[in-house]
């Protein structure tokens, strides 16, 4: 098969627009691994250029992955949705692994993950972690605001391409990050201080 | 926090955050009626909220790699020995043949590019049988192909040691005919290439190399065109073909980007041909954006003859091959051959220097429009045409001559609609011309609704043009602009029109029927927008109507499947909404429609689908409502259908992996229903069909998980069936198949969850037969869901499914 993609991943779309409870489950994985198979691309240096933001990561899967002619912004949303959830854990998970390793456990590594951690923004494992706690709370309390902060910080989606996505204006966005922003660094304020 | 306490708190939060800093403590503190952990809460998030970058930059971002990739050793039976040149598309090295008897140095190119490996790896595998059969004393003979170790693609070819033939020109200091005829020489080996339907793209003096005996080689044939993403068929948006040229000898049609022909290898051969003469370059691209491009490419270079003194005839030929439009190039690489020819042998050229008025015509064509552009223009005619019929129509006299008019203007409207947008629809980066015309058409469609107080005939193609533009604005099951609002303006539009026309003629079933299309169409955007109460209400008036006019025409089936689908629309609405009897009398309704359609139509299968999905609806609304031998029958008829449909079309993945879905849910109802072998027989057939769909491609982790999934679920029907034997092996083919789906990608948080509940399957029955190794086995189970709870802690199931296997072992003989 030269390119799973497009039919599969557009018409899981579909499924999850008409309603369908298991597209959710079926799309995982697949983002997943093109999410990886990407971003592997890119450490090998097999395209030239410039440091590689997370949205354009994102938005190549969705080109790649979806057929253009075939998908509504509905369909757009779930996937960025999907593609920042994965982000998430990708991060987070190489994250706890890398914390572990410094308290002594064997943890076998994913080069690809390696790599994006390597050169993230901070660089602190325990930030991450921190993070993801709190963002678990908070889809608890708001998981609308829960979703925001992913597309924000691990989709690296703009104000405005936030509000596209989850089909707000602007100013609400801006509204709740705000928001989302204090209440997160209230809620880890005593790891955040740590690092 | 509940939800009203922390709606509250958000907009406390907003409030306080719109006074000066100065101001919040004592607005928190001046709060009434706000309980005092809401005003702490308050006091914290305020104290937390800080104007810094704390997570304003995404959470990663990958550097460009410091270093290339290290040069490999060896590529299959090719030493490598070492690096002779670098560039856009790749790396070029010499190397030998290691073991074959005599020494034969070749060269390999390792590739790269802006497209993804498989891609790459994909074309290359039909390019290369072409590139193979190529084979000419001037073309470098492609020899073999590859992936290196990373999975870049490689091309091996003769390997050429010479200059370009430029630099041997000058430096062998050949004379103008000698330099013709070794031109001419390189035009046969393009031409012969042309014969095989190769282009070769990136004609330039570094893939024209001469070797020390004065015989040219082409080298890197078609391998433009590999690596190329313009090429038709390609997923990927469009990266321009020139970052991989060379554009100073590119043609300025590959330059915009558009399909390259055996005309772009004249125009790159006619500047080889001229810098080969002349001692330089035509022109030297400095940039290449389109304004800069046009301005190049319109400008006439110095006559080669103005360079170095040279015969007129040179300098027609040369600006023939290099003229902008490729249809007033030479036809072919042979004629720009025997043009040269005919000048060697002192016979008149057949090219022609450039007229003033070919000058002329080509700065108006420099300044023509884009077809959005165009369209516009035609636009702004019909807008005149649109006055003067308003101002015709007051004079009595002239009135034929303004119907004839109006119906122009109605035409044209229709075509912009209808032709034009689809003429531009799928050309990428429309959409500003696909919404421009959209506005115009509506401002034209207004005017004409003015004019059109008695014409009836107009008001219903009026009716149509705006259902047609609020389908283009955003109706979710077509391409379309995303404008929903828009898009319910358009349809409302539509509506009033033909509900007045209705009005006017209330006995008009067609009237009737066409305004019910439109409130079916508003429902599905409202549902789209998440507008359930509002869909709802559509659906059930759209209901009403078809449910009428059914009684009035029985015989009409379109009109009866219409309903039945209506009656789905409305079901599915209230399931979203909670009514779940109401949700399932509706769809048990449509299933009873949609049965009556397929029983007068049993040979259409569209037919049979309707209803296998009507029934599978019901089934799965049966089984929520707790009622499974109920929705056992309804799938079991979802059931028959699918078959049905397959025994047909064997073909249909469709209906096949319906199938699949509704004997899984049909298993699982047996199981509710406490009916073991029965749920055995329903998952040993879907896993057949798992495996009948996973099978042709090996490597496919969706299908293969389909498979584990299967077998886990058979293998607990089988042990509550008491099948311990066959329960064990379905376990355990279920480990088979997730263990490497694990292994080849840990992260796969389905294989991860299938490969727990194989192992722990596999524990429990070796519990039952107090095996020894039932404690390790379970043990593994608790381990590989831990993993996954430190992933996800959150969740509740894999922690009770954690302490529940613990309490099994807490149980089990030491």
């Amino acid at each position: 098969m030269d390119n799973p993609f497009p039919q599969d991943v557009t018409s899981i779309l579909k499924d999850w627009s008409e309603g369908r409870p298991d597209a959710a489950e079926r799309l995982l994985p697949v983002v997943y691994a093109e999410l990886r198979r990407l971003a592997r691309e890119y450490m090998a240096g097999e395209r030239p250029g410039h440091t590689l933001q997370p949205t354009a990561l994102v938005h190549e899967a969705f080109l790649r992955m979806v057929d253009q002619r075939n998908v509504t912004w509905q369909n757009r949303a779930h996937f960025f949705g999907v593609a920042a959830q994965m982000m998430r854990r990708i991060l987070v998970d190489h994250a706890r692994a890398r914390l572990t390793e410094k308290r002594g456990g064997q943890v076998p590594r994913a080069p690809l993950d390696e790599a994006l951690t390597i050169s993230r923004d901070g660089g602190s494992d325990r930030l991450l972690v921190a993070l993801d706690d709190a963002l678990t709370t908070l889809k608890g309390v708001d998981p609308e605001q829960s979703r925001l902060v992913e597309l924000r910080y691990f989709a690296g989606l703009t104000l405005e391409e936030t509000a596209g996505t989850l089909g707000v204006s602007t100013a609400t966005v801006k509204r709740e990050w705000t928001m989302a922003k204090a209440w997160l660094r209230h809620e880890m304020e005593p790891q955040a201080e740590a690092r | 926090m509940r939800p009203d306490g922390w709606n509250r708190l958000k907009t406390l939060f907003d409030e306080a955050l719109a006074r000066p800093e100065g101001e919040r403590a004592s607005f928190v503190g001046g709060l009434e009626g706000d309980d005092a952990s809401l005003k702490t809460a308050l006091g914290s998030l305020l104290a937390a909220h800080r104007d810094d970058d704390f997570l304003e930059e995404p959470a990663f971002r990958i550097p460009p790699p410091d270093e290339p990739l290290p040069a490999p050793v060896r590529l299959g039976p090719y030493q490598i020995v070492r690096e002779i040149g670098r560039g856009g598309m790749g790396t070029v090295y010499l190397a030998v043949r290691a073991d074959a008897e005599y020494e034969k140095q070749v060269a390999i190119k390792v590739v790269s590019s802006g497209l993804g490996l498989e891609e790459l790896r994909r074309r290359f595998r039909t390019e290369r049988q072409i590139l193979a059969r190529l084979d000419h004393p001037n073309i470098a003979k492609l020899l073999d192909g590859g992936t290196t170790p990373e999975g870049a693609p490689y091309v091996v070819m003769d390997y050429v040691e010479g200059r370009p033939i430029t630099e041997f020109g000058e430096s062998r200091g050949l004379t103008v005919p000698g330099r013709i005829r070794l031109f001419r020489l390189v035009c046969g080996a393009v031409q012969y290439a042309h014969q095989n339907l190769v282009v070769h793209r990136d004609l330039k003096p570094g893939n024209i190399l001469v070797t020390g005996d004065g015989v040219p080689k082409l080298l890197d044939f078609g391998i433009a065109r590999l690596l190329d993403s313009d090429v038709p068929g390609d997923l990927t948006q469009t990266i321009a073909s020139l970052r991989l040229m060379t554009p100073d000898y590119a043609s300025p049609e590959q330059m915009r980007g558009e399909p390259v022909t055996i005309l772009s290898d004249v125009y790159s051969l006619g500047v080889v041909l001229y810098e080969l003469l002349a001692g330089r370059r035509p022109y030297r691209v400095t940039s290449t954006a389109p304004r800069d491009l046009e301005r190049l490419f319109d400008t006439e270079p110095a006559a080669p003859s103005t360079v170095r003194p040279l015969s007129k005839d040179l300098d027609a030929i040369v600006s023939m091959a290099m003229r902008r439009e490729p249809e007033r190039r030479y036809a072919s690489v042979e004629q720009l051959s025997e043009d040269l020819d005919r000048h060697l042998r002192g016979v008149p050229v057949r090219a022609r220097p450039n007229t003033a008025g070919y000058r002329l015509r080509r700065f108006a064509a420099r300044h023509r429009a884009a077809l959005a552009v165009a369209a516009l223009l035609v636009l702004s005619l019909a807008a005149g045409a649109v006055a003067t019929v308003r101002e015709a129509r007051i004079a009595d006299v002239q009135r034929q001559r303004a119907e004839k008019r109006f119906a122009d203007v109605r035409k044209l409207s229709n075509a912009l609609l209808f032709d034009i947008y689809g003429a531009v629809e799928n050309l990428p980066g429309a959409i500003p011309a696909r919404q421009a015309l959209v506005k115009k058409a509506l401002e034209y469609l207004d005017s004409l609704a003015q004019e059109s107080q008695s014409d009836i005939g107009l008001k219903r193609d009026l009716a149509a043009a705006y259902l047609k533009v609020g389908d283009i604005q955003g109706y979710p099951f077509l391409a379309n602009l995303g404008d929903t609002t828009g898009c319910l303006a358009s349809y409302h539009t539509a509506l009033a029109i033909r509900e007045k026309l209705l009005a006017a003629d209330p006995k008009n079933t067609d009237l009737e029927r066409d305004a019910n299309g439109v409130r079916d169409r508003i429902g599905d955007v409202l549902s789209q927008t998440g507008d359930s109460a509002g869909a709802l209400a559509q659906f059930r008036n759209v209901q009403a109507v078809r449910q009428r006019l059914a009684s009035l025409h029985p015989d009409d089936l379109k009109l009866r499947r219409d309903l039945g689908v209506s009656h789905l629309k409305i079901g599915d609405q209230l399931t979203r909404a909670g009514d779940r009897p109401g949700a399932l009398a509706n769809a048990k309704r449509a299933a009873e429609i949609l049965a009556a359609i397929a029983a007068a139509k049993p040979d259409d299968m569209r037919a049979r689908r309707d209803l296998s999905v009507a029934h599978s609806k019901v089934g799965e609304m049966l089984r929520q409502n707790g009622d499974p031998s109920a929705a056992a029958a309804a799938l079991g008829l979802s059931i028959g259908d699918a078959k049905t449909i397959l025994a047909r079309e064997p073909q249909n993945a469709v209906a096949r992996r319906d199938l699949e879905i509704s004997l899984n849910k049909l298993g699982m109802c047996r199981i509710d229903s406490g009916d073991p072998p029965g749920a055995v027989a329903a998952f040993q057939e879907a896993l057949g069909i798992a495996e009948t769909l996973a099978a042709p491609d090996a490597k496919d982790a969706q299908g293969r998980i389909d498979v584990a999934y299967t077998k886990n679920r058979l293998g607990s029907a089988e042990a509550a069936a008491g099948r311990d034997a066959a329960a064990l092996e379905s376990f355990r083919g279920a480990v088979a198949i997730a263990e490497v789906l694990h292994a080849e990608d840990p992260n796969h948080i389905l294989a991860h969850s299938e490969l727990a509940t194989a192992v722990e399957g596999v524990g429990s029955i070796l519990v039952k037969r107090r095996d020894r190794e039932a404690r390790p086995t379970l043990e593994r189970a608790v381990a590989l869901r831990e993993e996954m709870l430190q992933r996800d802690p959150k969740d509740d199931e894999i922690r009770r499914e954690v302490e529940a296997t613990r309490a099994r072992l807490a149980a089990l003989p030491r």
